[in-house]
Parts: structure tokens; C-alpha cells; sequence
């Protein structure tokens, strides 16, 4: 399997013949931190829509380019630095630029944006798209920086050179935009480029002969060639596993591989070594025809040069890491904090309101604590998910977040994770569904999923009530050594507990199915830059609403759900049953019967009979039903644990962790026997479950989203659930028979 | 250490230069990067490395980049003595 999940190569024909009538597509394409995600908002006027590429996790933006005289869609493909695909990513744009891609039209112009201040790096991938017969336009970004840093660019040059319009831009300040629109107008109707590397005689022989053995009717001769050269070149690479497949049984004379290795061979002997003869023909013609169309300056690396020199630096640097990290974790958990509540307490007055003014019943329920619940439960995220990101964009933009990747790599690698991982994972320990969201910045495929799936062991501010509670009614208060209270120490623990477990299960993942060959770490560094306040709100705005879209759509069903198995079924006469029980017993507060009916409910619905019906599974971890069932309505969302605890012991809903009532009922909870459910080992077991477990709705509809594929929330749910499910077992044994 | 082993990048210091001669490993990671501009010739300078000296920071063709040490034991070059 592998990745073959994440990536799956569509069956279609090579360069399928292009629809007349549609509007054409053209394809922004670059080297990350080219500042290409700018040029497409300033293309499209930020007017686009987000999806996944059918079958993989990578974000497809598709835009429109509207002029007098012409409609163009442009599709922003993900930063690559070759069409020498190795990655998932660089699959799909390998992919896409050739016409394989089912879910986007042929690519007809390809937009290719270039940093001005790192011309030598960048024209590597733009002279392998000019091979590719479609006409290219060069976006020369960022011109206005090179020209603040002294560096001067012979446009003149430099377009005959490349032999493809070069449009000077700078996308930050919208300069530019016209004449790039226009030029891409204009390379609708225009030639593709002419090939600017001569390849040596004997690797054309090659090409000849190999695309003798696999041509068919309709191929055109020349992007064959091209095809057939990157996949000797490519050893071992995606382009001959994809042109094998289609071509299996399409009549290719003998086995591709078989021949693309004997003519290797021979090319070796006659001293062409591949794949170095890529860069080696492509940089030699980049240092002769690119290099003197420049008159460098010096400016900015050094600016680099000296900021690095701080924010890098062994000691100063890590001190400035620890600062900026400990800046966005407070900012998740806490400046979040007052809009969450605004937002809980507008959807509690939204509930209130409703259950006020319809009558009792299955709609007043249904609306207030089905569907109020599930919007409500979707937006309160909004806070963290937009703080993060806004922060993320802003490291990211201005450059800091690759040397943040790189101070943190070292920490990292022990669980076969890098530096990458850094921001998702602490930014999980306030609210996992950023965290996975954030997850996108790490680059390599594999080492996503992974940060993805052990993102929600972080413990969340979610879990902080249950062990509030819990600690605050079990764990005595006495000190450890003298000085550390126990208290405090049980509940540092929980925490050191999931980070613990979770770079484990990083390990064991990335040895069992996650295994694959380990992606070259590199990292760019680029020069420092102001963010750009545009950029940033693009991103927010992008995130929140495919988060609220396509997450929150699954977390309103789900409540939907949990709310019906908690509701039905609603016998007749139960009510008056329970209320002159708890009259004949002497309650006379309406409050008190309220919960008692409440409670009776919810222990003869659905959702309670299951938790009676699984006792049995839960009694080895010291839980009696009440638990389990308080614990399986948790589903949704850990922090409606102790709602629930409090509705099954008769306290209403509105049980906070804080109130001594509840934890009075928890302490004198008993089993039908008369002995105590509660004990240090079964407050301990609740615990170390909610550490581990996956009882939160948002963030199995996050995985869904960012994955785009039920498998992972599933797998991820199991492996918690049974992780969670051992390690209590495992503490509640242990915890009596020690005493 | 054998007298003739090959220098390679991990082998210079923070601020020393070496020519590049070759690259080595795996067919993949020798396209990695040599696409990076790491060719014959090519001359790559170390700029600084991370707490616990790695990963580190390398300079070629005007631009920056991080590699980890293992990587770079792949990558053959030869020391520039400064002027």
C-alpha cells in the first residue's frame, strides 16, 4: 500500500486531444518560497476555489483570469523544484502538466514563476518545462526587491535566452499584473518554446530507439522524446513506472525497464552518468546563458547573512525559538479563550432560546442540543484554527519557520520525524484540529500522515476538565520529596504522558506501514521578508471555510446522531414514574427532580443501554456503567464528559468541573454492592483513557478533511481507543495491587 | 581515519569552502541533489549548523539551504584554502 492511497495515477491516455469549447487552463507552476501562491491571488483578484486532486491530500486552487477579451482558469500547482517526480506532490504536477490529471483540463500555457534574486536555482525547473511543447510564459517575480538589492537583469537578454516572454512582476505590490495577463493572452495562440538544452549524441540515440519500441498512432514526436528522456534519466523514478503501466498492454515491444536499463549502461560507458547528466547540462547552460544576463548586487544576503547569524545561533537562537513557540502556544490556548467562550455562550443562548419558546419535545431537543450543539461545536474551533494559522502564515511568510525547522530537526529525528513538525505538534497541545490543519508545512508526504495521527495524543485543552476533576476529587493533597505537590504532578504527567506515547507510536509508524524510502532532508532558507497582510488573510479565509464546510458538515451529523442514541427512546409515563418516585423519597426541589428525570432518560436510551450492555469491558478498568456510558457519549467531544457524569448522577448538565457537587457525587458513587466506584487507581484509569483516547468528533472530521480518506480517522480513532483502552487497564491492575 | 579517505562536505567547518567532485548514494538522492545545484564544481560554503551541529546550513549558487550530516557524507569535494 504505501502510498498508493494517498496517490493513485489516473488511467488516461498520453496527451489526450484537447477540448475545443471549454476555457482554456493555463498552470502557475515554481520553486517554493518563489512567492507563486501571490502571484495566483493577484492573477485571480483572490477569487478561487479549494479542493483536493481526487484521491490525495494535495490542495487544488483553481482561479479565473478575466479579461475583454478572454476568460482563462488557472490552476496553482503545488512548489516543486523538478518535474523528476519523486513525491506525491511533484507526481500530480508531473501529472497535471501532461494531461494525466482527470480532474483538470489540458494545460494549454504554463505560467512559470521565478525569484529574480535566485535566477541561477530557478531556471533548473523552468528550462524542463520548456521541453514540455506547450507554450511557457516566465512571471519574473519580486523585481522590486532585486532592484532594491542592486541586482540588475537584462530582460532583453534573458528573453532571448529563454526564447519565451519574461514579464518582470512583483506580485506583493500587483506590479505587473497586466502585462502578465496579457502575455499569457497572448501564449494561447502562440508556439511552445524551442528546447534550450542540446543533449549529447549519444543519449538522443537513446531516446530514438526506446520511443521506437513504446511509440504508438497519435503520440506527438517531439513530447515523447521528452517523455522517454526523463524516464532515463529519472532512475528508478515515477516517469517510467507511469509510462510502463499505461503502455503494458498497448503493444510496447519487451520490457521498458529492461531497455531503459541496458541503454543506462551503455551511456555510462560512453561517460554519461545518469541522473546527474540532468543538472549537470541544465546548470552548465544556466551558468552560460542566464548568468550573464545578471549584474549581481550585494544587499540582502548579507541582511540575511546577519539575522541568521542571531536567529540560528546555538544558544541565542534556540532562546528566540523557545520565545516565538511558547508566543504561538499562549496564543492558541489562551487569546483564544475569551472568543470561544463568546461563541459557547451565544450558542447556549441560541439553545435557551429555543428551548424556550417551542414546546417540549423531539424538536425543541433535536434543534438545541442536536443541530445548536453541532454548528456550535464546529464554530468554536474557528478561534484556534484562525489564531494558528495567522500565525503560521506570518513565520512561514517572513521566512522564520524554516530556521524554526531547522533548530527543532534534532529533536525530532528520534521519532523519524524533522524539524517540520515542531508547530503542529505543540500547537496540538491546545487544540489538536489546528494542529492538523498546521501539519501542512511539513513537506514530506509520509512524515505528514504521521504528524497528523499522533497530533491528537498531545493533550488538549479539552481534556483539562476531566483531569481538574478528577485530580481535584481523588489525588490527595500531599507533597512529593517535600516540595512537589502530588497534585500538580499527577496532572503534568498526563501530559508528559501523550507526548511520550506519541513519539512511540511515530516510531512504530514509521516502520510498519508508513515505512518507504526516507526523503533527502532539505531545507530552503530563504532571505527574510515582511509578510504580506494579503497573503495571510487569503490563507485564513481559505482555511476557515473549507474547515467549516467540509469538517463542520461531518461534526453536525455526528451530533445529530449521538444526540438521537442519547434521546430515543422516550417511554410514556417514565417522567411521572421518576417524579413520584423522587417525591414519595422526599425531593421536593423541581431542580433536583428535573435531573432525576433527565438522568432516568438518559440511562434507558440507546446510548445508556449500550453503556450498561459493555460493563463487562470496562469493569477491568475499575469503571462501572455509568462511566463507560458517560465515556461513549463523550464521543463527540471530551469536554461533554463531565456534562454527561452530571446527568447520569442526576445534577443536570450544567455540572461544571469546578463544582464540589459534582465531585461529591463522584466520591460517593457506589457499586451495587455498597462499595466505592471511585478510588486514586480508577481516577487515574478515567485519566490516562482521556489521554490517550480519540473522543473528539472535530478532530476525526479534520483527518477526514486533511487526508481526504475515511481510513485514517478510523485507523486513528482504533489505535487511540485501544491504546487508551490497555493503558488504563494496565494502571487501574497495577494501581490495586499496589495499593 | 585511512590517510586517502575522501573529504567530504561534512568534513568542512563553519565558514570553509570545498569545490564539489562528486556525489554519491542512491540514484535518488544523488538527482536530489545535484538538481540543487550541487554539480562538479560547483563551490559550496558552510554558513552555521543547529544546536548539536546538526543539521547545517550550506551556501551555493546564492542561495541557502539545510542538510543533515548523513546526507552530505555523500557529497565529495574539495577543501578551498583562503586566499
Amino acid at each position: 500500500m504505501l502510498l498508493s492511497h494517498v496517490y493513485s495515477t489516473p488511467d488516461l491516455p498520453i496527451h489526450p486531444p484537447i477540448a475545443p469549447s471549454t476555457i482554456p487552463l493555463a498552470a502557475l507552476i515554481g520553486n517554493p518560497n518563489t512567492g507563486k501562491t501571490s502571484v495566483f491571488n493577484m492573477l485571480t483578484g483572490g477569487r478561487h476555489r479549494v479542493g483536493n486532486y481526487p484521491g490525495t491530500t494535495v490542495e487544488k486552487r483553481i482561479g479565473r483570469i478575466r479579461r475583454a477579451s478572454a476568460v482563462i482558469d488557472i490552476v496553482d500547482l503545488p512548489g516543486t523544484y523538478s518535474l523528476a517526480a519523486r513525491s506525491p506532490d511533484e507526481m500530480l504536477v508531473a501529472d497535471a502538466l501532461t494531461g494525466r490529471c482527470d480532474d483538470i483540463d489540458a494545460v494549454r500555457v504554463i505560467v512559470v514563476v521565478v525569484d529574480a534574486c535566485n535566477l541561477a536555482r530557478n531556471m533548473f525547473l523552468a528550462t524542463q518545462l520548456l521541453e514540455l511543447g506547450v507554450p511557457v510564459v516566465v512571471a519574473l517575480n519580486m523585481t522590486d526587491v532585486a532592484r532594491r538589492r542592486g541586482l540588475r537583469i537584462n530582460l532583453k537578454q534573458l528573453r532571448v535566452a529563454i526564447g519565451a516572454p519574461v514579464v518582470p512582476i512583483s506580485a506583493r505590490s500587483g506590479l505587473g499584473r497586466k502585462r502578465l495577463t496579457r502575455a499569457i493572452e497572448t501564449a494561447l495562440a502562440s508556439d511552445a518554446p524551442k528546447p534550450v538544452i542540446e543533449w549529447p549524441d549519444a543519449l538522443e540515440v537513446a531516446v530514438t530507439q526506446l520511443a521506437a519500441g513504446v511509440r504508438s498512432n497519435g503520440d506527438d514526436a517531439s513530447r515523447l522524446r521528452t517523455e522517454i528522456r526523463r524516464c532515463l534519466i529519472d532512475v528508478g523514478g515515477y516517469a517510467e513506472k507511469r509510462l510502463a503501466a499505461e503502455r503494458a498492454g498497448a503493444g510496447a515491444n519487451g520490457d521498458l525497464a529492461t531497455s531503459l536499463a541496458e541503454h543506462r549502461q551503455t551511456l555510462a560507458r560512453s561517460g554519461i552518468h545518469l541522473p546527474e547528466i540532468d543538472a549537470r547540462f541544465r546548470y552548465e547552460w544556466i551558468e552560460k546563458h542566464i548568468a550573464p544576463c545578471l549584474t549581481p548586487g550585494d544587499g540582502a544576503v548579507e541582511q540575511t547573512g546577519l539575522a541568521d547569524r542571531i536567529l540560528t545561533h546555538r544558544v541565542a537562537g534556540s532562546l528566540i525559538l523557545a520565545a516565538i513557540m511558547t508566543a504561538v502556544f499562549c496564543a492558541v490556548f489562551s487569546w483564544a479563550a475569551p472568543l470561544m467562550d463568546a461563541i459557547d455562550g451565544l450558542f447556549a443562548r441560541v439553545a435557551g432560546a429555543i428551548a424556550a419558546s417551542l414546546p417540549d419535545g423531539v424538536l425543541s431537543s433535536f434543534l438545541a442540543d442536536g443541530v445548536v450543539a453541532g454548528v456550535g461545536g464546529t464554530l468554536i474551533f474557528l478561534p484556534q484554527i484562525l489564531i494558528l494559522s495567522a500565525m503560521i502564515a506570518v513565520l512561514e511568510d517572513s521566512g522564520y519557520l524554516a530556521r524554526a525547522a531547522l533548530l527543532a530537526d534534532r529533536l525530532f529525528r528520534p521519532a523519524g520525524l524533522s524539524g517540520h513538525s515542531l508547530v503542529p505538534l505543540l500547537s496540538s497541545f491546545a487544540c489538536a484540529v489546528p494542529g492538523i490543519l498546521g501539519a501542512r508545512t511539513v513537506a514530506n508526504p509520509r512524515e505528514r500522515l504521521v504528524t497528523i495521527l499522533i497530533a491528537p495524543l498531545m493533550s488538549c485543552s479539552a481534556r483539562i476538565p476531566v483531569y481538574v476533576i478528577m485530580v481535584a476529587a481523588f489525588v490527595p493533597r500531599q507533597t512529593v520529596l517535600g516540595f512537589l505537590p502530588l497534585q500538580g504532578l499527577v496532572f503534568t504527567s498526563m501530559y508528559v504522558l501523550g507526548a511520550v506515547v506519541a513519539m512511540i507510536v511515530a516510531v512504530i509508524l514509521k516502520k510498519t506501514i508508513l515505512r518507504g524510502e526516507e526523503g533527502t532532508f532539505f531545507l530552503e532558507l530563504p532571505d527574510y521578508r515582511w509578510p504580506s497582510l494579503r497573503g495571510v488573510a487569503t490563507r485564513l479565509w481559505d482555511q476557515g471555510r473549507v474547515f467549516v464546510v467540509s469538517a463542520g458538515t461531518i461534526i453536525l451529523a455526528s451530533s445529530v446522531v449521538i444526540w438521537a442514541l442519547s434521546y430515543f427512546p422516550r417511554p410514556a409515563g417514565l417522567e411521572a414514574r421518576v417524579t413520584q418516585q423522587q417525591i414519595e423519597s422526599g425531593v421536593t426541589d423541581e431542580t433536583a427532580i428535573a435531573n432525576a428525570v433527565d438522568g432516568a432518560y438518559l440511562r434507558q436510551s440507546v446510548l445508556g443501554r449500550v453503556g450498561e450492555a459493555i460493563e463487562p469491558a470496562v469493569r477491568p478498568l475499575g469503571w462501572d456503567w455509568r462511566l463507560g456510558a458517560a465515556t461513549l457519549a463523550a464521543f463527540p467531544a471530551r469536554e461533554v464528559f463531565i456534562a454527561n457524569l452530571g446527568v447520569i448522577y442526576n445534577l443536570g448538565s450544567d455540572a461544571e468541573s469546578e463544582t464540589s457537587v459534582l465531585r461529591d457525587a463522584l466520591r460517593g458513587a457506589r457499586w451495587p454492592d455498597g462499595r466505592l466506584v471511585f478510588s486514586v487507581p480508577v481516577a487515574l484509569s478515567v485519566m490516562v483513557f482521556f489521554a490517550l483516547c480519540c473522543q473528539c468528533q472535530a478532530t476525526l472530521a479534520t483527518i477526514k478533511r486533511e487526508t481526504n480518506s475515511w481510513r485514517w480517522p478510523i485507523f486513528a480513532f482504533g489505535y487511540m481507543t485501544a491504546l487508551a483502552y490497555i493503558a488504563s487497564l494496565v494502571v487501574y491492575q497495577v494501581g490495586m495491587r499496589i495499593g | 581515519m585511512e590517510a586517502n579517505a575522501a573529504l567530504t562536505l561534512a568534513d568542512l567547518g563553519t565558514a570553509e569552502t570545498g569545490t564539489i567532485i562528486e556525489i554519491t548514494g542512491d540514484a535518488s538522492q544523488r538527482q536530489r541533489l545535484s538538481e540543487m545545484g550541487m554539480t562538479p564544481g560547483c563551490a559550496v560554503r558552510v554558513i552555521c549548523s543547529a544546536p548539536l551541529g546538526d543539521p547545517f546550513v550550506v551556501e551555493l549558487r546564492n542561495f541557502r539551504f539545510a542538510m543533515r550530516r548523513g546526507a552530505s557524507r555523500n557529497v565529495i569535494v574539495s577543501r578551498v584554502q583562503h586566499a
